[in-house]
């Protein structure tokens, strides 16, 4: 009963979740990557204020600063009416190199998320991470009973090739692959509103602003007490319209900043539900810790040999299963318990 | 007859003055072919101070993410009662949407503006991406957005 539980979701979906994980690992490099190119200060070395002053020396234009989970620090701009994005140094503020979401991962997110069909490939991706829950458990079960108990879970594997290369590479694997497979499965029901979702508490807009002349980006006091690394995004004002307010997030919260006092004009955290929520889906994403990101990734990496030997041990187990010519069926049989009728022996046994 | 003529004539009044009073504006917003997932995208008229007056339509099926269109949601408080039942999908890459509303006489040729705030996953975030002047000479002029609106036009 329990092979079965293992072999038949994992039949059935072999291919869907190959392609999942082995998308899912090429992402895995995404954030590794952006964070070898990004300089990435360390904590209380550099604030928000001081990389908006660098930015805007060099982006006099600059609409708006964005910090990506990476670290990479990323300036929005208008030159003659074209929009740009560079990424920056947020210690000099000079330009690194032009932006642009790498066409390939992009591609490649779509891929795994929805197997490039929108919404019905959302649903079999989200299908693909709860059948791959399912594998992890009942494989977690089956070797468990194999071993001969969850202590003994550790224990060097016995087996032909293919079933101790399955069994061992599915222990290594089988914490990140839960990891990846859970947090999928979870962000896929909230997707589908089947969770409910967390919003955000979102600060209000506020109603009156100072209006005095805009003070130097550098010395506003609110954007001097958030450290670059809990930035999310700063938002300018518009030039010339003294009415207009910096709108900042940070991994905590959002608000709005007065230009002329410095001062917030409203901020709210964005609540505790919100936040492991977000947290959920950076995990799973790599976002929140690269490292992180590469080991679930290298987890996946081993889901397209589990299935090619997966599926090799299930026909060799089905191949060596006794056939027997001429068998049947116990019901069949002279001594079956319950008598029955003539007729219908002859209608049901008549085997040739 | 000179009844029937002043009963067509008087029908004929009662429509026109139904009709001045409320009139349909077509908006296309048409969108450059850029990399990316679908714009979300919101349409709202300010008054002449680019104050916030009302919204038109709000392209995109997550109302959570339409605090990122920012003009738009700071004026209208990014209420639900703003918008409710004029959304739709969001707009993809290089494609076009054009919404038919009801919008007051008066607000035509009295400083009104048609603005839309514009948004990609991952990607920026436009204020004000285009912006166009509702006047009666301005109609089935187009006018070229800074983000990823094309142009933005309408017709009365």
């Amino acid at each position: 009963m329990l092979r079965r539980l293992h072999s038949l979701p994992g039949l059935l979906a072999a291919l869907f979740l190959l392609i999942l994980a082995t998308s899912g690992s090429v992402l895995s490099l995404s954030p590794a990557l952006e964070r070898v190119a990004a300089t990435v200060p360390a904590r209380g070395d550099v604030s928000v204020a001081d990389v908006a002053a660098r930015v805007l020396q060099t982006y006099p234009g600059a609409e708006q600063i964005e910090r990506l989970p990476s670290g990479a620090v990323l300036v929005y701009f208008s030159v003659d009416g074209n929009p740009g994005a560079d990424l920056v140094d947020p210690l000099t503020g000079a330009r690194l190199d032009a932006y642009e979401p790498p066409p390939f991962f992009t591609w490649m997110k779509d891929l795994h998320r929805a197997f490039l069909l929108d919404d019905p490939g959302r649903a079999a991706a989200g299908t693909g991470a709860v059948l791959m829950v399912l594998m992890c458990f009942s494989g977690a079960f089956l070797l468990a009973s194999r071993a001969g108990g969850w202590r003994k879970l550790l224990a060097p594997i016995r087996g032909t090739g293919s079933q101790r290369l399955h069994t061992e590479l599915a222990r290594a694997a089988v914490v990140g692959l839960l990891i990846s497979a859970l947090s999928g499965a979870w962000m896929s029901a909230i997707r589908f509103e089947w969770l409910a979702e967390a919003e955000e508490l979102e600060a209000e807009f506020p109603a009156e602003v100072a209006g005095t002349p805009p003070a130097p980006i550098g010395t506003l006091q609110a954007l001097q007490a958030v450290d670059l690394r809990d930035l999310h995004q700063l938002i300018m004002p518009f030039p010339d319209d003294p009415l207009d307010v910096y709108s900042l997030r940070t991994h905590q919260g959002s608000g709005f900043v007065d230009q002329a006092t410095g001062q917030w004009l409203s901020y709210s955290d964005y609540g505790s539900a919100a936040t492991l929520q977000t947290f959920i889906m950076e995990l799973h994403t790599g976002e929140a810790w690269w490292w992180l990101g590469l080991i679930l990734g290298l987890a996946a990496l081993t889901v397209p040999v589990l299935a090619v030997t997966g599926v090799m041990i299930w026909w060799q187990r089905r191949r060596s299963m006794p056939r027997l010519s001429g068998n049947a069926a116990a019901s069949c049989c002279w001594w079956a318990p319950k008598p029955m009728p003539p007729g219908a022996l002859r209608k049901r046994c008549t085997t040739g | 007859m000179n009844r029937l003529m002043a009963t067509t004539g008087l029908l004929l009044g009662l429509g026109l003055s139904s009709l001045a009073q409320a009139r349909e504006v077509t908006i296309t917003t048409e969108l450059n072919a850029y990399r990316g997932d679908g714009a979300y995208l919101a349409i709202y008229l300010t008054d002449a101070s680019g104050k916030y007056a009302r919204t038109l339509w709000m392209a995109g099926g997550k109302s959570k993410y339409y605090k990122h269109l920012l003009d738009w949601a700071r004026g209208s408080g990014g209420k639900r009662s703003e918008y409710d039942g004029m959304t739709g999908a969001s707009v993809t890459s290089g494609a076009s949407l054009t919404i038919t509303v009801d919008i007051d006489d008066t607000l035509i040729d009295a400083g009104y503006l048609v603005r839309a705030d514009s948004a990609v996953e991952d990607q920026r975030e436009n204020r004000v991406d285009a912006e166009v002047p509702l006047t009666t000479q301005g109609a089935g002029t187009p006018v070229a957005g800074r983000g990823y609106v094309k142009a933005l036009s309408y017709s009365l």
